[in-house]
């Protein structure tokens, strides 16, 4: 199971500390989901979710330190559509 | 083959998959503690917002509620990121890197509002919710 606890990354910044605190929401919510009652759907649908957010936090954590040491490639970045 | 081999063979596997994961993972990243410039430091910002829009836009339907927070996250990302290539394109207009922290900022606090919707999905998933 992933730890409660944030691992402290380096040089974070204030974005990427806004991700860690959803990833503390993530991680506590897949930790109480187990222990508020008999195994009914909606808690696995909660917990499933906080594992979906979990992962995506994670990768963009990953990153984040990835593109602090590597040079500007602008070619990484792009504009991105609305969700309709 | 007896089972000594097997265990032996096993345990070669286990010690391979190890060593290829590690190798797998081994990809540059920032030393802890060390400063960053102002530019890197966006870009990376920028990199990150885009990692993380993009994946939970890939999984929107796992978190509909969170949709017009996304919204409005990806409005405050595309400002940054356009501001962002237009002052790199010449980085001849200091003023333009110096809009860039507060852009940064009011992103890191659209996606903080996202945290808001999760909270309700993560409680109250939406085959619960009527």
């Amino acid at each position: 199971m992933d730890s409660l606890i944030p691992t402290p990354t380096p040089n974070e910044s204030p974005l990427s500390e806004a991700l860690l605190l959803i990833q503390s929401s993530a991680q506590l919510a897949a930790l109480v989901a187990p222990l508020t009652g008999p195994a009914a759907p909606e808690v696995a649908a909660g917990a499933a979710v906080a594992a979906a957010v979990i992962g995506i936090i994670q990768h963009a954590l990953t990153v984040h330190q990835q593109a602090l040491g590597m040079p500007l490639d602008l070619s990484q970045l792009h504009q991105i559509a609305p969700v309709v | 083959m007896n089972l000594r081999v097997r265990i032996r063979a096993l345990l070669t596997a286990i010690v391979i998959a190890v060593a290829l994961t590690a190798c797998a993972k081994h990809t540059p990243t920032a030393t802890p503690g060390t400063p960053v410039s102002t530019e890197q430091q966006i870009y990376a910002d920028l990199v990150t917002a885009q990692a993380a829009i993009e994946g939970f836009r890939d999984k929107i339907g796992t978190f509909p509620k969170i949709k017009p927070q996304l919204n409005e996250v990806i409005a405050s990302y595309n400002l940054a990121e356009a501001a962002f290539e237009d002052y790199e394109k010449t980085k001849s207009n200091p003023a333009e890197l110096a809009k860039l922290p507060g852009m940064i900022n009011d992103l890191k606090l659209k996606i903080t509002s996202v945290e808001t919707g999760l909270g309700q999905t993560m409680t109250q998933p939406a085959a619960a919710v009527h």
